[in-house]
Protein backbone atom coordinates (compact mmCIF):
# COMPACT_ATOMS: atom_id res chain seq x y z
CA UNK A 1 0.00 0.00 0.00
CA UNK A 2 1.35 3.42 -0.95
CA UNK A 3 1.94 5.76 1.98
CA UNK A 4 3.73 8.59 0.27
CA UNK A 5 4.29 10.02 -3.21
CA UNK A 6 6.69 12.69 -4.42
CA UNK A 7 6.51 14.08 -7.94
CA UNK A 8 9.17 16.24 -9.55
CA UNK A 9 8.93 17.65 -13.04
CA UNK A 10 6.02 15.60 -14.37
CA UNK A 11 3.55 17.28 -16.77
CA UNK A 12 2.27 20.49 -15.09
CA UNK A 13 3.73 19.58 -11.69
CA UNK A 14 7.07 21.10 -10.75
CA UNK A 15 7.04 19.56 -7.28
CA UNK A 16 4.33 17.89 -5.26
CA UNK A 17 4.46 15.67 -2.20
CA UNK A 18 1.57 13.74 -0.70
CA UNK A 19 1.84 11.81 2.55
CA UNK A 20 -0.31 9.58 4.68
CA UNK A 21 -2.21 7.75 1.95
CA UNK A 22 -4.85 5.36 3.24
CA UNK A 23 -6.71 2.46 1.71
CA UNK A 24 -9.20 4.67 -0.13
CA UNK A 25 -8.05 8.11 -1.25
CA UNK A 26 -10.14 10.75 -2.99
CA UNK A 27 -8.31 13.52 -4.83
CA UNK A 28 -10.11 16.83 -5.46
CA UNK A 29 -9.09 20.25 -6.69
CA UNK A 30 -9.74 22.80 -9.37
CA UNK A 31 -9.17 22.15 -13.06
CA UNK A 32 -5.54 21.80 -14.06
CA UNK A 33 -4.30 21.35 -10.50
CA UNK A 34 -2.70 17.97 -11.26
CA UNK A 35 -5.28 15.41 -10.11
CA UNK A 36 -4.96 13.23 -13.20
CA UNK A 37 -1.18 13.69 -13.28
CA UNK A 38 -1.01 12.40 -9.70
CA UNK A 39 -2.95 9.28 -10.69
CA UNK A 40 -0.70 8.84 -13.71
CA UNK A 41 2.41 9.03 -11.53
CA UNK A 42 1.08 6.30 -9.25
CA UNK A 43 0.30 4.23 -12.33
CA UNK A 44 3.84 4.67 -13.69
CA UNK A 45 5.36 3.84 -10.29
CA UNK A 46 3.24 0.71 -10.08
CA UNK A 47 4.48 -0.53 -13.44
CA UNK A 48 7.91 1.13 -13.48
CA UNK A 49 9.51 -1.41 -15.80
CA UNK A 50 6.71 -1.37 -18.33
CA UNK A 51 7.77 1.10 -21.02
CA UNK A 52 4.32 0.98 -22.62
CA UNK A 53 2.74 2.87 -19.73
CA UNK A 54 3.80 6.40 -20.73
CA UNK A 55 2.09 5.97 -24.08
CA UNK A 56 -0.89 4.34 -22.41
CA UNK A 57 -1.48 7.33 -20.11
CA UNK A 58 -1.25 9.66 -23.09
CA UNK A 59 -3.84 7.53 -24.85
CA UNK A 60 -6.12 7.73 -21.81
CA UNK A 61 -5.95 11.49 -22.28
CA UNK A 62 -6.98 10.92 -25.89
CA UNK A 63 -3.50 11.80 -27.09
CA UNK A 64 -2.64 8.57 -28.80
CA UNK A 65 -0.50 9.84 -31.62
CA UNK A 66 3.23 9.22 -31.60
CA UNK A 67 5.18 12.01 -33.21
CA UNK A 68 7.87 14.49 -32.23
CA UNK A 69 5.48 16.09 -29.68
CA UNK A 70 4.65 12.84 -27.90
CA UNK A 71 7.67 12.69 -25.63
CA UNK A 72 8.07 16.23 -24.37
CA UNK A 73 4.52 16.40 -22.93
CA UNK A 74 5.64 14.31 -19.97
CA UNK A 75 8.17 16.95 -18.91
CA UNK A 76 7.30 20.01 -16.84
CA UNK A 77 6.97 23.00 -19.16
CA UNK A 78 8.09 20.67 -21.97
CA UNK A 79 11.65 21.07 -20.67
CA UNK A 80 13.33 17.80 -21.57
CA UNK A 81 16.55 18.96 -19.94
CA UNK A 82 15.13 18.49 -16.46
CA UNK A 83 14.44 14.85 -15.68
CA UNK A 84 11.23 13.55 -14.18
CA UNK A 85 11.57 11.91 -10.80
CA UNK A 86 8.76 10.01 -9.13
CA UNK A 87 9.17 8.34 -5.79
CA UNK A 88 6.75 6.35 -3.73
CA UNK A 89 6.91 4.74 -0.31
CA UNK A 90 4.90 1.63 0.39
CA UNK A 91 4.29 -0.43 3.49
CA UNK A 92 3.20 -3.99 4.08
CA UNK A 93 5.67 -4.85 2.66
CA UNK A 94 7.90 -1.83 3.13
CA UNK A 95 9.36 -0.61 -0.11
CA UNK A 96 10.63 2.56 -1.71
CA UNK A 97 10.30 3.03 -5.47
CA UNK A 98 12.06 5.65 -7.52
CA UNK A 99 11.42 6.15 -11.19
CA UNK A 100 13.51 8.61 -13.16
CA UNK A 101 12.32 9.39 -16.67
CA UNK A 102 14.78 10.87 -19.12
CA UNK A 103 14.62 11.74 -22.77
CA UNK A 104 16.04 9.30 -25.25
CA UNK A 105 17.91 11.26 -27.90
CA UNK A 106 19.15 10.31 -31.29
CA UNK A 107 21.54 12.23 -33.49
CA UNK A 108 19.81 13.93 -36.34
CA UNK A 109 21.07 12.71 -39.66
CA UNK A 110 20.22 14.01 -43.06
CA UNK A 111 20.16 11.91 -46.11
CA UNK A 112 20.22 14.24 -49.05
CA UNK A 113 20.34 14.01 -52.76
CA UNK A 114 22.68 16.15 -54.78
CA UNK A 115 19.80 18.42 -55.65
CA UNK A 116 18.90 18.81 -51.93
CA UNK A 117 22.46 19.77 -51.10
CA UNK A 118 22.40 22.52 -53.63
CA UNK A 119 19.21 23.95 -52.20
CA UNK A 120 20.50 24.20 -48.60
CA UNK A 121 22.09 27.50 -47.77
CA UNK A 122 23.76 27.09 -44.39
CA UNK A 123 25.19 30.61 -44.48
CA UNK A 124 27.30 31.96 -41.65
CA UNK A 125 24.88 31.12 -38.87
CA UNK A 126 24.86 27.38 -39.31
CA UNK A 127 25.87 25.60 -36.09
CA UNK A 128 24.98 22.01 -36.77
CA UNK A 129 21.96 19.77 -36.22
CA UNK A 130 20.44 19.29 -32.76
CA UNK A 131 19.84 15.80 -31.42
CA UNK A 132 16.22 14.76 -31.69
CA UNK A 133 14.16 13.23 -28.89
CA UNK A 134 12.77 9.92 -30.01
CA UNK A 135 11.55 8.34 -26.81
CA UNK A 136 11.93 7.89 -23.08
CA UNK A 137 14.40 6.11 -20.84
CA UNK A 138 12.92 4.83 -17.59
CA UNK A 139 15.40 4.17 -14.76
CA UNK A 140 13.78 2.30 -11.91
CA UNK A 141 15.43 1.70 -8.57
CA UNK A 142 13.93 0.36 -5.40
CA UNK A 143 14.71 -0.52 -1.81
CA UNK A 144 12.81 -3.35 -0.20
CA UNK A 145 12.26 -4.20 3.44
CA UNK A 146 15.10 -3.25 5.73
CA UNK A 147 17.70 -2.95 2.98
CA UNK A 148 19.51 0.34 3.10
CA UNK A 149 20.79 0.27 -0.44
CA UNK A 150 18.80 0.16 -3.60
CA UNK A 151 19.23 -2.64 -6.05
CA UNK A 152 20.94 -1.93 -9.34
CA UNK A 153 18.62 0.32 -11.37
CA UNK A 154 16.53 -1.36 -14.02
CA UNK A 155 16.46 0.54 -17.27
CA UNK A 156 13.69 0.26 -19.80
CA UNK A 157 13.14 2.25 -22.92
CA UNK A 158 10.47 3.23 -25.37
CA UNK A 159 11.55 4.72 -28.68
CA UNK A 160 9.98 5.63 -31.96
CA UNK A 161 11.79 4.19 -34.94
CA UNK A 162 11.19 4.40 -38.65
CA UNK A 163 9.25 1.17 -38.45
CA UNK A 164 7.17 1.80 -35.34
CA UNK A 165 7.52 1.86 -31.55
CA UNK A 166 10.20 -0.23 -29.87
CA UNK A 167 10.02 -1.26 -26.24
CA UNK A 168 13.09 -2.48 -24.35
CA UNK A 169 11.95 -4.43 -21.32
CA UNK A 170 14.04 -6.08 -18.59
CA UNK A 171 14.64 -9.81 -18.90
CA UNK A 172 15.01 -10.67 -15.25
CA UNK A 173 12.45 -8.55 -13.41
CA UNK A 174 8.81 -9.27 -12.90
CA UNK A 175 6.56 -6.68 -11.26
CA UNK A 176 4.48 -8.09 -8.43
CA UNK A 177 2.29 -5.05 -7.79
CA UNK A 178 -0.85 -4.82 -9.90
CA UNK A 179 -2.30 -1.52 -11.02
CA UNK A 180 -5.43 -0.69 -13.01
CA UNK A 181 -6.24 2.79 -14.37
CA UNK A 182 -9.82 3.65 -15.23
CA UNK A 183 -10.95 6.99 -16.57
CA UNK A 184 -14.20 8.44 -17.82
CA UNK A 185 -13.51 7.26 -21.35
CA UNK A 186 -12.39 3.78 -20.42
CA UNK A 187 -14.86 1.40 -21.95
CA UNK A 188 -15.02 -2.30 -22.03
CA UNK A 189 -11.29 -2.82 -22.73
CA UNK A 190 -10.57 -5.65 -20.33
CA UNK A 191 -14.11 -6.13 -19.10
CA UNK A 192 -14.68 -9.53 -20.71
CA UNK A 193 -11.42 -10.95 -19.38
CA UNK A 194 -12.01 -9.50 -15.93
CA UNK A 195 -15.58 -10.77 -15.80
CA UNK A 196 -14.39 -14.21 -16.83
CA UNK A 197 -11.98 -14.20 -13.88
CA UNK A 198 -14.83 -13.28 -11.56
CA UNK A 199 -17.02 -16.06 -12.97
CA UNK A 200 -14.26 -18.58 -12.40
CA UNK A 201 -13.90 -17.35 -8.82
CA UNK A 202 -17.70 -17.75 -8.44
CA UNK A 203 -18.07 -14.14 -7.39
CA UNK A 204 -20.64 -13.01 -9.95
CA UNK A 205 -23.29 -12.84 -7.23
CA UNK A 206 -21.40 -10.09 -5.46
CA UNK A 207 -21.63 -7.82 -8.48
CA UNK A 208 -25.26 -8.71 -9.11
CA UNK A 209 -26.08 -7.80 -5.52
CA UNK A 210 -24.53 -4.34 -5.91
CA UNK A 211 -26.16 -3.72 -9.30
CA UNK A 212 -29.60 -4.68 -8.01
CA UNK A 213 -29.53 -1.49 -5.97
CA UNK A 214 -29.62 0.40 -9.27
CA UNK A 215 -31.59 -2.13 -11.37
CA UNK A 216 -33.86 -4.18 -9.07
CA UNK A 217 -34.99 -6.43 -11.93
CA UNK A 218 -31.47 -7.77 -12.50
CA UNK A 219 -31.42 -11.55 -12.03
CA UNK A 220 -27.96 -12.51 -13.22
CA UNK A 221 -24.93 -11.57 -15.29
CA UNK A 222 -23.13 -13.79 -17.77
CA UNK A 223 -20.31 -13.55 -20.26
CA UNK A 224 -21.07 -14.10 -23.93
CA UNK A 225 -18.71 -15.82 -26.34
CA UNK A 226 -18.29 -12.39 -27.92
CA UNK A 227 -16.65 -11.08 -24.73
CA UNK A 228 -19.67 -8.97 -23.84
CA UNK A 229 -21.21 -9.09 -20.37
CA UNK A 230 -24.96 -9.78 -20.60
CA UNK A 231 -27.71 -8.95 -18.11
CA UNK A 232 -30.71 -11.14 -17.30
CA UNK A 233 -33.50 -8.80 -16.26
CA UNK A 234 -36.27 -11.35 -16.60
CA UNK A 235 -36.93 -10.84 -20.32
CA UNK A 236 -36.92 -13.53 -23.01
CA UNK A 237 -33.42 -12.54 -24.07
CA UNK A 238 -30.35 -11.30 -22.28
CA UNK A 239 -29.38 -7.66 -22.72
CA UNK A 240 -25.81 -6.48 -23.22
CA UNK A 241 -24.57 -4.58 -20.15
CA UNK A 242 -23.52 -1.78 -22.52
CA UNK A 243 -27.17 -0.86 -23.16
CA UNK A 244 -28.16 -0.84 -19.50
CA UNK A 245 -27.02 2.73 -18.91
CA UNK A 246 -23.76 4.44 -18.07
CA UNK A 247 -24.19 3.98 -14.34
CA UNK A 248 -24.43 0.18 -14.44
CA UNK A 249 -21.58 -0.04 -16.89
CA UNK A 250 -19.35 2.25 -14.85
CA UNK A 251 -20.15 0.45 -11.62
CA UNK A 252 -19.31 -2.94 -13.11
CA UNK A 253 -16.07 -1.70 -14.65
CA UNK A 254 -14.90 -0.28 -11.32
CA UNK A 255 -15.85 -3.31 -9.25
CA UNK A 256 -14.27 -5.67 -11.78
CA UNK A 257 -11.08 -3.61 -11.72
CA UNK A 258 -10.89 -3.87 -7.92
CA UNK A 259 -11.48 -7.60 -7.93
CA UNK A 260 -8.89 -7.98 -10.69
CA UNK A 261 -6.25 -5.87 -8.93
CA UNK A 262 -6.14 -7.97 -5.77
CA UNK A 263 -3.31 -6.76 -3.47
CA UNK A 264 -2.62 -3.90 -5.86
CA UNK A 265 -3.99 -0.47 -6.66
CA UNK A 266 -6.87 0.90 -8.71
CA UNK A 267 -6.79 4.47 -10.06
CA UNK A 268 -10.09 6.00 -11.10
CA UNK A 269 -10.22 9.40 -12.77
CA UNK A 270 -13.51 11.32 -12.75
CA UNK A 271 -15.06 8.62 -10.62
CA UNK A 272 -18.47 10.29 -10.59
CA UNK A 273 -18.76 10.11 -14.37
CA UNK A 274 -21.91 8.43 -15.61
CA UNK A 275 -23.41 7.99 -12.15
CA UNK A 276 -26.51 9.72 -10.83
CA UNK A 277 -25.74 11.29 -7.47
CA UNK A 278 -28.09 8.82 -5.76
CA UNK A 279 -26.02 5.95 -7.16
CA UNK A 280 -22.73 7.33 -5.92
CA UNK A 281 -23.24 6.09 -2.40
CA UNK A 282 -23.91 2.62 -3.81
CA UNK A 283 -20.61 2.88 -5.69
CA UNK A 284 -18.67 3.95 -2.59
CA UNK A 285 -20.27 1.20 -0.51
CA UNK A 286 -19.08 -1.31 -3.09
CA UNK A 287 -15.61 0.27 -3.25
CA UNK A 288 -15.08 0.29 0.52
CA UNK A 289 -16.23 -3.28 0.89
CA UNK A 290 -14.34 -4.75 -2.05
CA UNK A 291 -11.17 -2.71 -1.41
CA UNK A 292 -11.05 -4.15 2.08
CA UNK A 293 -11.83 -7.70 1.03
CA UNK A 294 -9.39 -7.79 -1.88
CA UNK A 295 -6.71 -5.67 -0.21
CA UNK A 296 -6.76 -3.06 -2.94
CA UNK A 297 -5.71 0.54 -2.49
CA UNK A 298 -7.95 3.02 -4.30
CA UNK A 299 -7.03 6.44 -5.66
CA UNK A 300 -9.93 8.31 -7.22
CA UNK A 301 -10.32 11.86 -8.50
CA UNK A 302 -13.48 13.90 -8.73
CA UNK A 303 -14.87 17.41 -9.22
CA UNK A 304 -18.25 16.51 -7.80
CA UNK A 305 -19.48 17.63 -4.37
CA UNK A 306 -22.21 14.95 -4.50
CA UNK A 307 -19.53 12.34 -5.02
CA UNK A 308 -17.50 13.77 -2.13
CA UNK A 309 -20.54 13.75 0.15
CA UNK A 310 -21.36 10.18 -0.88
CA UNK A 311 -17.73 9.20 -0.15
CA UNK A 312 -18.06 10.57 3.38
CA UNK A 313 -21.56 9.36 4.19
CA UNK A 314 -20.91 5.88 2.84
CA UNK A 315 -17.81 5.63 5.02
CA UNK A 316 -19.80 6.88 8.03
CA UNK A 317 -22.10 3.88 7.63
CA UNK A 318 -19.65 1.13 6.81
CA UNK A 319 -16.19 2.43 7.68
CA UNK A 320 -16.08 1.15 11.26
CA UNK A 321 -13.86 4.09 12.28
CA UNK A 322 -10.68 2.46 11.03
CA UNK A 323 -9.34 5.80 9.78
CA UNK A 324 -8.63 4.29 6.39
CA UNK A 325 -9.85 7.03 4.07
CA UNK A 326 -8.41 10.41 3.14
CA UNK A 327 -9.51 13.27 0.94
CA UNK A 328 -6.75 15.38 -0.59
CA UNK A 329 -7.32 18.75 -2.17
CA UNK A 330 -4.52 19.87 -4.49
CA UNK A 331 -4.14 23.64 -4.53
CA UNK A 332 -2.11 25.23 -7.26
CA UNK A 333 -0.73 28.75 -7.25
CA UNK A 334 1.42 29.10 -10.35
CA UNK A 335 4.29 26.65 -9.93
CA UNK A 336 3.53 26.05 -6.27
CA UNK A 337 1.48 23.04 -5.32
CA UNK A 338 0.01 22.42 -1.89
CA UNK A 339 -1.90 19.42 -0.65
CA UNK A 340 -4.57 19.74 2.04
CA UNK A 341 -5.62 16.45 3.57
CA UNK A 342 -8.84 15.57 5.38
CA UNK A 343 -9.49 12.57 7.55
CA UNK A 344 -13.09 11.41 7.81
CA UNK A 345 -13.92 13.37 10.97
CA UNK A 346 -12.63 16.65 9.55
CA UNK A 347 -14.27 15.99 6.19
CA UNK A 348 -17.61 15.43 7.95
CA UNK A 349 -17.14 18.63 9.97
CA UNK A 350 -16.40 20.57 6.77
CA UNK A 351 -19.38 19.16 4.90
CA UNK A 352 -21.60 19.78 7.92
CA UNK A 353 -20.61 23.46 7.86
CA UNK A 354 -21.04 23.68 4.10
CA UNK A 355 -17.37 24.59 3.71
CA UNK A 356 -15.81 23.96 0.33
CA UNK A 357 -13.47 20.98 0.36
CA UNK A 358 -12.92 20.67 -3.40
CA UNK B 1 -25.10 27.11 5.03
CA UNK B 2 -24.77 29.27 8.13
CA UNK B 3 -24.23 32.98 8.39
CA UNK B 4 -20.80 34.53 8.13
CA UNK B 5 -19.60 38.08 8.57
CA UNK B 6 -17.47 39.26 5.66
CA UNK B 7 -15.91 42.67 6.07
CA UNK B 8 -18.57 43.79 8.53
CA UNK B 9 -21.47 42.47 6.48
CA UNK B 10 -23.60 39.45 7.39
CA UNK B 11 -24.25 37.00 4.57
CA UNK B 12 -24.81 33.35 3.77
CA UNK B 13 -21.56 31.40 3.89
CA UNK B 14 -20.14 30.75 0.42
CA UNK B 15 -17.92 28.02 1.88
CA UNK B 16 -14.56 29.64 1.09
CA UNK B 17 -12.38 32.06 3.04
CA UNK B 18 -12.24 35.39 1.26
CA UNK B 19 -10.38 37.75 3.60
CA UNK B 20 -6.91 37.55 5.13
CA UNK B 21 -8.06 37.91 8.76
CA UNK B 22 -10.37 35.30 10.23
CA UNK B 23 -12.15 35.28 13.57
CA UNK B 24 -13.36 31.84 14.64
CA UNK B 25 -16.20 31.92 17.15
CA UNK B 26 -18.42 29.46 19.00
CA UNK B 27 -21.79 29.95 17.37
CA UNK B 28 -24.10 32.02 15.20
CA UNK B 29 -24.83 34.43 18.04
CA UNK B 30 -21.10 35.18 18.32
CA UNK B 31 -20.93 35.75 14.55
CA UNK B 32 -23.59 38.46 14.95
CA UNK B 33 -21.83 39.99 17.97
CA UNK B 34 -18.40 40.17 16.33
CA UNK B 35 -19.89 41.39 13.09
CA UNK B 36 -21.25 44.39 15.02
CA UNK B 37 -17.99 44.82 16.95
CA UNK B 38 -15.85 44.77 13.77
CA UNK B 39 -18.03 47.43 12.21
CA UNK B 40 -17.76 49.47 15.40
CA UNK B 41 -13.96 49.11 15.39
CA UNK B 42 -13.87 49.91 11.66
CA UNK B 43 -12.06 46.67 10.80
CA UNK B 44 -13.15 45.98 7.25
CA UNK B 45 -10.86 43.16 6.12
CA UNK B 46 -11.81 40.41 8.56
CA UNK B 47 -14.38 37.65 8.42
CA UNK B 48 -16.12 35.90 11.31
CA UNK B 49 -16.84 32.18 11.11
CA UNK B 50 -18.79 29.85 13.33
CA UNK B 51 -16.76 26.79 14.36
CA UNK B 52 -19.51 25.42 16.60
CA UNK B 53 -19.60 24.97 20.34
CA UNK B 54 -16.70 23.74 22.41
CA UNK B 55 -17.50 20.10 21.63
CA UNK B 56 -17.17 20.79 17.91
CA UNK B 57 -13.93 22.77 18.11
CA UNK B 58 -11.89 19.59 17.85
CA UNK B 59 -13.12 18.84 14.34
CA UNK B 60 -14.32 22.24 13.10
CA UNK B 61 -11.16 24.18 13.86
CA UNK B 62 -9.08 21.69 11.80
CA UNK B 63 -11.76 21.94 9.11
CA UNK B 64 -11.49 25.73 9.15
CA UNK B 65 -7.73 25.73 8.65
CA UNK B 66 -8.21 23.44 5.64
CA UNK B 67 -10.79 25.64 3.96
CA UNK B 68 -10.13 26.84 0.48
CA UNK B 69 -8.48 30.27 0.88
CA UNK B 70 -6.93 29.64 4.31
CA UNK B 71 -3.41 29.63 2.85
CA UNK B 72 -3.78 33.41 2.32
CA UNK B 73 -4.88 34.09 5.91
CA UNK B 74 -2.43 36.27 7.89
CA UNK B 75 -4.24 36.35 11.24
CA UNK B 76 -6.52 33.83 12.88
CA UNK B 77 -8.30 34.94 16.06
CA UNK B 78 -10.04 32.22 18.03
CA UNK B 79 -12.66 33.27 20.55
CA UNK B 80 -13.88 30.77 23.12
CA UNK B 81 -15.86 30.99 26.32
CA UNK B 82 -14.00 30.22 29.53
CA UNK B 83 -17.09 28.40 30.82
CA UNK B 84 -15.94 26.95 34.14
CA UNK B 85 -12.16 27.05 33.53
CA UNK B 86 -10.37 29.61 31.33
CA UNK B 87 -6.99 27.81 31.50
CA UNK B 88 -8.56 24.51 30.44
CA UNK B 89 -10.33 26.25 27.53
CA UNK B 90 -7.06 27.90 26.46
CA UNK B 91 -5.07 24.66 26.69
CA UNK B 92 -7.73 22.79 24.76
CA UNK B 93 -7.54 25.23 21.82
CA UNK B 94 -3.73 25.22 21.95
CA UNK B 95 -3.66 21.43 21.73
CA UNK B 96 -5.97 21.42 18.73
CA UNK B 97 -3.74 23.97 16.98
CA UNK B 98 -0.59 21.98 17.75
CA UNK B 99 -2.20 18.86 16.29
CA UNK B 100 -2.64 20.86 13.09
CA UNK B 101 1.04 21.87 13.06
CA UNK B 102 0.03 25.45 13.83
CA UNK B 103 1.92 27.62 16.29
CA UNK B 104 -0.37 28.63 19.17
CA UNK B 105 0.28 31.75 21.26
CA UNK B 106 2.07 31.30 24.60
CA UNK B 107 -0.54 33.25 26.53
CA UNK B 108 -4.25 33.77 26.24
CA UNK B 109 -5.57 36.99 24.73
CA UNK B 110 -2.38 37.36 22.68
CA UNK B 111 -1.20 36.45 19.18
CA UNK B 112 1.71 34.23 18.21
CA UNK B 113 4.47 35.62 15.99
CA UNK B 114 3.91 32.87 13.45
CA UNK B 115 2.44 32.96 9.99
CA UNK B 116 -0.49 33.09 10.24
CA UNK B 117 -0.43 34.94 13.54
CA UNK B 118 -2.78 33.07 15.86
CA UNK B 119 -4.51 34.58 18.86
CA UNK B 120 -6.78 32.95 21.42
CA UNK B 121 -9.19 35.10 23.44
CA UNK B 122 -10.99 33.40 26.27
CA UNK B 123 -14.29 35.10 27.09
CA UNK B 124 -15.11 37.13 29.04
CA UNK B 125 -11.38 38.03 29.31
CA UNK B 126 -9.41 38.37 32.54
CA UNK B 127 -11.66 35.91 34.32
CA UNK B 128 -11.43 32.23 35.18
CA UNK B 129 -15.03 31.59 34.31
CA UNK B 130 -17.78 33.00 32.14
CA UNK B 131 -18.88 33.64 28.60
CA UNK B 132 -19.84 36.28 26.04
CA UNK B 133 -23.03 37.11 27.98
CA UNK B 134 -20.95 38.07 31.03
CA UNK B 135 -18.92 40.49 28.97
CA UNK B 136 -22.00 42.00 27.32
CA UNK B 137 -23.66 42.52 30.69
CA UNK B 138 -20.55 44.27 32.06
CA UNK B 139 -20.78 46.83 29.26
CA UNK B 140 -24.25 47.87 30.42
CA UNK B 141 -23.64 47.70 34.19
CA UNK B 142 -24.75 51.30 34.61
CA UNK B 143 -27.77 51.06 32.31
CA UNK B 144 -31.08 51.97 34.02
CA UNK B 145 -32.62 48.73 32.75
CA UNK B 146 -30.22 46.76 34.96
CA UNK B 147 -32.33 47.64 38.00
CA UNK B 148 -35.28 45.81 36.43
CA UNK B 149 -33.01 42.96 35.35
CA UNK B 150 -31.56 42.49 38.85
CA UNK B 151 -35.02 42.54 40.39
CA UNK B 152 -36.20 39.93 37.88
CA UNK B 153 -33.18 37.69 38.47
CA UNK B 154 -33.57 38.01 42.25
CA UNK B 155 -37.13 36.86 41.88
CA UNK B 156 -36.29 34.03 39.45
CA UNK B 157 -33.44 32.74 41.63
CA UNK B 158 -35.94 32.06 44.39
CA UNK B 159 -37.85 29.59 42.22
CA UNK B 160 -37.65 25.86 42.91
CA UNK B 161 -35.97 25.33 39.56
CA UNK B 162 -34.13 28.60 38.87
CA UNK B 163 -32.23 29.46 35.64
CA UNK B 164 -29.11 27.27 35.43
CA UNK B 165 -26.89 29.80 33.68
CA UNK B 166 -27.39 33.12 35.40
CA UNK B 167 -25.50 35.19 32.81
CA UNK B 168 -27.67 33.89 29.96
CA UNK B 169 -30.86 34.55 31.92
CA UNK B 170 -29.67 38.03 32.86
CA UNK B 171 -28.70 38.88 29.27
CA UNK B 172 -32.11 37.68 28.05
CA UNK B 173 -33.82 39.77 30.71
CA UNK B 174 -31.80 42.84 29.72
CA UNK B 175 -32.66 42.39 26.06
CA UNK B 176 -36.32 41.90 27.01
CA UNK B 177 -36.21 45.36 28.58
CA UNK B 178 -35.06 46.96 25.33
CA UNK B 179 -37.41 48.85 22.98
CA UNK B 180 -37.33 46.26 20.19
CA UNK B 181 -37.15 42.50 20.53
CA UNK B 182 -33.65 41.04 20.40
CA UNK B 183 -33.70 37.34 21.21
CA UNK B 184 -29.95 36.84 21.55
CA UNK B 185 -26.83 38.77 22.55
CA UNK B 186 -25.68 38.80 18.93
CA UNK B 187 -28.90 40.37 17.72
CA UNK B 188 -28.64 42.74 20.70
CA UNK B 189 -25.22 43.82 19.45
CA UNK B 190 -26.63 44.37 15.95
CA UNK B 191 -29.30 46.63 17.47
CA UNK B 192 -26.73 48.54 19.49
CA UNK B 193 -27.99 47.45 22.92
CA UNK B 194 -24.54 46.64 24.32
CA UNK B 195 -22.12 49.49 24.94
CA UNK B 196 -19.26 48.68 22.58
CA UNK B 197 -17.35 51.75 23.83
CA UNK B 198 -17.34 50.44 27.40
CA UNK B 199 -13.99 50.15 29.23
CA UNK B 200 -15.05 46.59 30.01
CA UNK B 201 -14.17 45.75 26.38
CA UNK B 202 -10.61 47.12 26.69
CA UNK B 203 -9.08 43.62 26.78
CA UNK B 204 -11.02 42.45 23.77
CA UNK B 205 -10.37 45.65 21.83
CA UNK B 206 -6.68 45.44 22.61
CA UNK B 207 -6.64 41.77 21.46
CA UNK B 208 -8.30 42.79 18.22
CA UNK B 209 -5.97 45.72 17.62
CA UNK B 210 -3.68 43.48 15.58
CA UNK B 211 -6.51 43.00 13.10
CA UNK B 212 -6.70 46.71 12.31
Amino acid sequence: MYKKLTIDGFRGIKHLGVEDFRQVNLIVGENNCGKTALLECLFLLTGPTNPQLPLKINTLREFGVVDENTWSVFFNKLDINSDIKLSGELDKPKEERILAIKPSMKSATLSMTTTDKKSIDVGGSYTGLSPVMNGLILDYSFVKGRDKRSKKPITTKVTATDTGIEFETPKDYEEALRGVFINAKTVSGDMGRRFNEIQIRKQTDRIVKVLRQIEPSLVDLSLGADGIVYCDIGLDRLLPLNVMGDGMFRLVSIILAILDAQDGIVLIDEIENGLHHLSQEILWDAIFESAKEFNVQIFAATHSIECTKAFSSSYSRIGKNNDDIRLYRIERNGDDFRVVSYDHEILEASLDSGWEVR
Amino acid sequence: MGMVSIGGKLERDSGSIRLCKVIAVEGTDEVYFFDALLRHLKIADAEVRDVGGKDQFKSKLPALVRMSGFSDVRFLAIIRDADSDADAAFDSVRNILRDQQLDPPGQMNQFSNSNPGIGIFIMPGNSDTGMLEDLCLKTVGEHPAMECVNAFIDCASGLNDPPKIAAKAKAQAFLAAMPKIANSVGVGAQKGYWNLDSDELDNLRSFMDILR
